[in-house]
């Protein structure tokens, strides 16, 4: 009896090994590769507009989930502007005019600085665990990598996107395509990753493009310069008198 | 011949008074009313001109394309060299470049942080030069409190979104929105005065601003999102400015350059072109309606005057005036009645309807009261055009030749002795 519990337990794993990650497990394994307990970014967001490609660069200053503060370093007109997001609020300091302003509501439904991101795709802070089913639906060829394909469906109804397709890495554990829909079915937005560089965790998206398809344009580019966990971040960075400073 | 009859009109006014007062009145109450109809559609061309389309409106291709209010990002830029062009070409109009676009109006609290937030809609047009807009959007009359601003950084507020608000003259507001690029725009402005637009949805969101002001939060110094045109005498009718739409899209307008600038005239606009046809042909046909009733009440006037002369005709076909001649002079008569009448009711007519097209008749009591508003106006005026003259032409004198025509049959179906009989002559 005994050996045949064994021999059960056995099988029993060896079919688990067999039958590879859950779609949790894999969004998990590129959250720790992606994200560790803090981040600090130094990036640039380059806007494709009908008139004109604008730069924007930026420093942010990421805590988990919860917590973020960006500076916008250029260009001119945009210099100086801050963003600080703490849970589900989030205040942008004007230098121009000498305000900190509360986006909030359906004002988060809004464009970041005329981009293809939109606050709301900047704030949403609880994990897919908590947010999403999620399905392995298989495997697939995106450019030269192997991926996995995954399904989530939302399980809340305040999530900015009902239905999600993500395409990850099968080795290098990052995101390579993302679909976002809406209730309806219909496409919103779309997320190609261009290229990735090696960071101190792992692999990462060096350049990504974000395109809104009901936007007109060529959609916009992130470009990540450089990337740093784990750092010694001031707890006063994120409290709302950083804003003016 | 005509002489002779006028004098026997003048010389027997039992044959001519009656008729010419009948003509008279009548007239004089097509001729009011062709001129009112003519000032409601005026009246309703002037509110859809001067807020929406303009008697002509150039905006981008792209913007026009789009069928977009109000996005920056689509602006006419360069628009000084196109406004003193347009000055040469059609100088019969004013331009006047106008902004409209969306922003978040954001009221800070003492700290400087975030105490109320809304939309808002603004609208951007001159108020600082001497060209400014303030009498063509009624500024003066619509404002409610304060005063017109002086500088670009200074509003108007909707009253009842400044009420709603809770902000008082001289308080400051946060504009923030996009610029021609997509970039960030953001602006300190302070309250100055509100306004009455006269809709319910722009007098709780909506702003008003000079020009500058605009251009400068945009970041388009020599932008614009549209640039309105008016005729100088403040006159619009259909398809007017037609020549002069197909003229500048042939010089500017540019198939291939989505920026270029397309002019557009009012019912090319916001599918105006169904709704002016549909509203010029429900005016036309209550007109013509009225023509037509006052016609048959003229008619009448000619058959009886006809009819009431039975004695004389049959003493002049005794004495033997042939019934053709009788007939010829009965006609010749009415057309001078009529010609008389018409003159004398086109004039009196025309009296009132001056009065209601230069002072108007104030229906503001009937609106609950309501003032002047920018895009309503509180007075009901009368427009005199060439047609208010010719109106009552028809009516006025082929009504009484007609019934003239008509009562005039009865001298050919009498014998002469049987007229004697029926005449009591």
């Amino acid at each position: 009896m005994k050996k045949l519990s064994f021999v059960v337990g056995l099988l029993m794993l060896a079919g688990e090994l067999l039958a590879g990650p859950t779609a949790l497990e894999i969004i998990k394994k590129m959250d720790a590769l992606q994200n560790g307990d803090n981040q600090v970014i130094v990036s640039s967001m380059i806007i494709k507009g009908r008139r004109t490609t604008r730069t924007i660069k930026s420093k942010s200053w990421i805590q988990g989930d919860e917590k973020s503060f960006t500076e916008l370093l250029a260009p001119a007109r945009e210099k100086g502007i801050k963003m600080l997001k703490v849970g589900g609020k989030l205040w942008i300091y004007y230098p121009r005019a000498d305000r900190v302003v509360n986006i909030s509501g359906h004002m988060l439904r809004r464009s970041v600085m005329g981009s293809d991101m939109s606050y709301e795709d900047m704030m949403e802070r609880r994990s897919i665990e908590e947010t999403y089913h999620a399905v392995l639906e298989g495997e697939e060829k995106i450019g030269e990598r192997m991926s996995y394909r995954i399904l989530m469906t939302a399980k809340v109804d305040d999530v900015a996107y009902q239905k999600v397709k993500v395409w990850i890495d099968k080795t290098r554990y990052i995101t390579l395509k993302q679909e976002l829909y809406a209730a309806s079915g219909k496409l919103l937005k779309r997320l190609d990753t261009l290229a990735v560089m090696k960071s101190s965790k792992g692999w990462y998206p060096s350049q990504v493009r974000f395109k809104d398809v009901l936007k007109e344009g060529d959609g916009t580019e992130f470009r990540v310069k450089s990337i740093l966990f784990d750092q010694k971040i001031s707890k006063k960075r994120f409290q709302k008198g950083q804003l003016r400073r | 011949m005509i002489r002779f009859l006028a004098k026997g009109l003048l010389r027997d006014r039992s044959r001519s008074l009656f008729p010419i007062l009948v003509i008279t009145i009548g007239i004089a109450i097509v001729v009011l009313m062709e001129s009112y109809i003519a000032g409601t559609l005026g009246t309703m061309y002037r509110s859809t001109a001067k807020f929406t389309t303009g008697h002509v409106k150039i905006q981008s291709r792209a913007a026009v394309a789009e069928n977009v209010i109000g996005a920056a990002d689509l602006s006419l830029l360069g628009n000084q060299a196109l406004l003193a062009n347009l000055e040469k070409e059609a100088p019969d109009m004013n331009f006047h470049e106008r902004i409209y676009f969306g922003a978040l109006l954001d009221v800070p609290d003492s700290k400087g942080e975030t105490r109320f937030q809304s939309t808002s809609l603004i609208t951007a047009i001159d108020l600082l030069t001497e060209r400014n807009e303030v009498h063509n959007l009624n500024l003066n009359k619509s404002l409610q409190e304060g005063r017109l601003p002086e500088k670009a950084n200074e509003i108007l507020l909707g009253q009842i979104f400044k009420d709603y608000i809770g902000l008082d003259i001289g308080d400051q507001i946060t504009l923030i929105g996009g610029d021609i690029d997509g970039g960030m725009a953001v602006g300190n402005f302070t309250v100055v005065g509100t306004v009455r637009f006269g809709i319910i949805a722009f007098d709780r969101s909506s702003l008003i601003m000079d020009v500058t002001g605009a251009q400068e939060f945009l970041a388009m110094p020599d932008g614009a999102t549209d640039i309105y045109g008016f005729y100088k005498d403040d006159q619009y009718f259909y398809h007017r400015p037609q020549a002069l739409v197909e003229r500048f899209n042939a010089r500017y307008s540019v198939r291939a350059e989505e920026f270029s600038p397309q002019m557009r005239m009012l019912e090319q606009q916001n599918q105006l072109e169904d709704v002016m046809v549909i509203y010029s042909n429900i005016t036309g046909y209550i007109n013509g309606l009225f023509v037509v009733i006052m016609g048959i009440v003229l008619w009448n006037t000619g058959l009886m005057s006809g009819i009431r002369r039975y004695a004389e005709m049959g003493v002049r076909l005794a004495m033997g005036e042939t019934k053709r001649h009788v007939y010829y002079t009965l006609l010749v008569e009415a057309v001078l009645v009529g010609i008389v009448g018409t003159l004398i009711g086109t004039a009196v007519g025309l009296v009132p309807a001056y009065f209601l097209q230069e002072i108007g008749f104030d229906i503001s009591q009937m609106m609950g009261g309501a003032q002047m508003s920018i895009i309503f106006e509180d007075r009901i005026r009368a427009l005199i055009t060439e047609s208010t003259f010719t109106a009552g032409i028809v009516p006025g004198i082929l009504a009484p030749l007609f019934g003239a025509l008509i009562s005039g049959f009865g001298i050919f179906r009498r014998d002469t002795s049987r007229l004697f009989v029926e005449l009591e002559v």
